[in-house]
């Protein structure tokens, strides 16, 4: 139906276009973030939305174009690869445990942003052909839960302010 | 609501499952590494120099944009960068086998090797 699929295109580009928007603004606060790879994420606010509001395929396809545009605009090819690889590995892993029913939001949250670490470091290391980037590792999941969390909490909030909203 | 009760510890039962495995990777890392005799210089995975940890110096890397690496009482850093986020200058020094310091904006890694007898102090290309 035309009303539905022009509905949900417009709810992509606003999602995707927020979702931009929240890593440059991500970009633009100078905590030292001593390992690379660390970061908060908050764009993954967006996908966690689109996932509880719309489906699977949704989020997939806000967050992947998201993560393309973003490292078209204002990365290169490299940047692309560690995102991309973090950005399907975590998608994936979270529609998994979506699907299972036995964790919250937050709990799908976290492990999204530790399989995110994970899959980065592991395409890092892999290109850079330097194994021992998995010394990062340790501290990375860390991080991963911790924003993870956050993610997590931040998105259910917005997600309950929707209740009433279709997308 | 039960159901809600029990995915919040699933939830805690995940995240205690992936700190686990953290602190696991921590014990690994640490019983791996020795103090390390050099510093490798990498490039897209091409190691192109390699500089002995004893002999204080600083280096200029230009071989993909511009690192300052510094050697100073066997640690190994990057004090300049001219990459945009310099999160290479704000790592901690390293020392130790196995640990890395790297831009990846300039897909450069030093990485310490314990070295021993090495022939030459660097490479150049």
């Amino acid at each position: 139906m035309n009303n539905v699929k022009t509905r949900k295109i417009a709810a992509y580009a606003l999602m995707i276009a927020l979702a931009m928007i929240f890593s440059y603004v991500e970009a633009l606060i100078p905590i030292p973030f001593v390992v690379p790879g660390m970061k908060l994420g908050l764009a993954n606010i967006i996908t966690m939305v689109a996932l509880y509001k719309m489906g699977t395929l949704d989020a997939a396809v806000v967050s992947l174009t998201r993560i393309l545009l973003s490292a078209l605009l204002f990365g290169n090819v490299f940047s692309l690869a560690y995102s991309l690889s973090g950005g399907i590995i975590s998608l994936v892993v979270m529609v998994l445990l979506k699907k299972t029913d036995k964790f919250s939001i937050i709990g799908v949250s976290l492990a999204g942003g530790v399989c995110h670490n994970i899959g980065q470091i592991g395409v890092a290391a892999v290109l850079l052909e330097t194994a021992e980037l998995i010394y990062y590792l340790p501290v990375l999941m860390i991080t991963g839960t911790l924003t993870g969390i956050l993610i997590g909490i931040l998105g259910g909030l917005i997600i309950e302010r929707l209740k009433s909203v279709i997308i | 609501m039960s159901n809600a009760n029990s995915k919040r510890k699933n939830d805690i039962i995940l995240l205690i499952g992936f700190l686990f495995v953290g602190i696991i990777l921590v014990f690994f890392v640490n019983m791996h590494s020795k103090d390390g005799g050099s510093v490798d210089i990498q490039v897209d995975g091409e190691v192109v120099a390699s500089y002995k940890l004893s002999d204080d110096c600083e280096v200029p890397l230009n071989y993909n944009g511009y690192n300052l690496l510094r050697i100073e009482s066997g640690q190994a850093r990057i004090i300049k960068a001219d990459c945009p986020d310099k999160l290479c200058t704000q790592q901690r020094r390293i020392s130790r086998s196995g640990e890395t310091i790297t831009c990846l904006p300039n897909r450069t890694v030093i990485k310490i090797s314990e070295g021993d007898e090495r022939e030459f102090d660097g490479v150049v290309e």
